[in-house]
């Protein structure tokens, strides 16, 4: 068993490397929402069931329905409204059973990356060859959609392996948010190829703020609020990244929706502010700060 | 008509510690009407103390015969569990020293070994900071 995950450098407070962001900007933003198909009748992996309830379990099922069907179309109308463009961590499976979903993502040139076929099929307990074979029926599935290729990669349900992090360069992904770690964006070190950890977020991610821990939108947009502040405050020394990572299911009810408008108002108020996608973010990082960090971190994994 | 079965035995029913005062050795019983009065340096009402756990969760860590408070709560391997709380070691730390520092405030630190190993230059800024 791995004691720790050895994958990204142990960058010091306060001389770290400094990032900029394009024109000046503080912090770049970028808004996931995650489009998810949960099956009905999955089988069961090695860790647990898939649903909680023993399936057919109709209330948790139309739950995630409800946020492709309602929900989904509120997250586009409110970015729509800000001119905001998204980038969405997408069970692939979705192309298949909902394209009108996908191609009304496409249509606003939001980006698209992978989330595994099934958000009810995990990576837990599979050797390389099958993870493998998740990735690229992923990729390819969403690449022969979309006509992009597919830069980044959050694991279903952020299930892993341990070695899952090393497949991901042999597709093509060269960036991850399967880890929390940092505000700033950070090598991750793999056997080969390159890769990069973007900023993601369990703290303020809506499914676990409102759908788990029960705070209410006003709370979730006040942390929201809060998070973009101190970020854009810390930005002036060094570039920083803020996520907002969103489940059409949870911020796409109707109780729920005007707090995310509430937020982009609030961000959209400032000027340094870097509204991009994951792979806009990663580019302009990997031909920035990356030769610097990926020296160091080099070194760690020696 | 027939009486409920028993299921416990009858040492349930038996109260060894029954006595005036606590059940145990570790300190007795004081209440507030009967404590002598605690000053404080400078005629101070209220003592008022920071403190600071820093710890350190492994990714192996067994959750048998209970999960350790704050332990990683997913499947292994939990990388994302691992580094949601490394970030505290990592920025949030940091983010907590900086607010302090700008209040004169010092704090007492509760360091797990493992994370005072991990992160010495954490450990000289405490140091310094007294």
């Amino acid at each position: 068993m791995l004691r720790e995950p050895k994958r990204y450098p142990d960058l010091v407070f306060p001389n770290r490397p400094k990032i900029s962001w394009p024109n000046a900007a503080r912090i770049a933003v970028w808004i996931v929402p995650n489009i998810e198909f949960y099956e009905l009748n999955p089988p069961t992996g090695p860790v647990r069931p898939a649903w909680s309830r023993p399936i057919p379990d109709t209330l948790a099922y139309s739950s995630r329905d409800y946020g492709n069907r309602v929900g989904v179309w509120r997250i586009m109308e409110t970015l729509d409204r800000h001119n905001i463009r998204a980038s969405v961590s997408l069970n692939a499976a979705v192309c298949d059973h909902l394209p009108d979903v996908v191609r009304a993502c496409l249509d606003r040139g939001w980006e698209l990356f992978g989330h595994g076929i099934y958000n009810t099929r995990w990576i837990y307990g599979m050797d390389d060859d099958q993870v493998r074979a998740v990735i690229k029926d992923c990729v390819e599935t969403i690449r022969s959609f979309s006509g992009k290729p597919v830069r980044g990669w959050l694991s279903p349900a952020v299930s892993s392996t341990e070695d899952f992090l090393d497949l991901l360069p042999e597709f093509g992904i060269d960036y991850t948010i399967d880890m929390v770690h940092d505000d700033q964006p950070t090598p991750i070190i793999v056997r080969k190829g390159r890769l990069i950890s973007l900023p993601y977020s369990s703290e303020i991610n809506d499914i676990r703020v409102m759908g788990m821990r029960g705070y209410t939108p006003t709370n979730w947009a006040q942390m929201l609020k809060d998070a973009f502040d101190r970020l854009y405050l810390e930005g002036e020394e060094s570039g920083t990244v803020l996520c907002i990572p969103l489940h059409p299911y949870i911020v796409g009810q109707p109780h729920r929706i005007a707090a995310l408008d509430e937020v982009l108002t609030h961000l959209k108020s400032h000027d340094h502010v870097w509204f991009a996608t994951g792979s806009e973010i990663a580019d302009h990082y990997y031909q920035t700060a990356y030769p610097k960090e990926v020296k160091e971190c080099r070194a760690l994994s020696q | 008509m027939q009486g409920s079965q028993s299921m416990i035995g009858d040492e349930y029913l038996q109260y060894p510690a029954r006595k005036e005062g606590l059940d145990h050795n570790w300190f007795s019983f004081r209440s507030v009407k009967t404590t002598p009065r605690l000053k404080w340096p400078g005629a101070a009402q209220l003592a008022l103390w920071i403190t600071m756990p820093l710890e350190f969760f492994p990714m192996s860590g067994s959750n048998a015969p209970f999960r350790p408070i704050g332990a990683l709560d997913r499947p292994y391997p939990d990388f994302w569990g691992y580094a949601a709380r490394d970030y505290g070691l990592r920025i949030g730390v940091h983010r907590v020293i900086k607010a302090l520092d700008q209040r004169g405030l010092r704090a007492t630190a509760a360091i797990n070994m493992e994370a005072a190993r991990r992160t010495p230059a954490l450990v000289d800024a405490l140091a310094e900071r007294g």
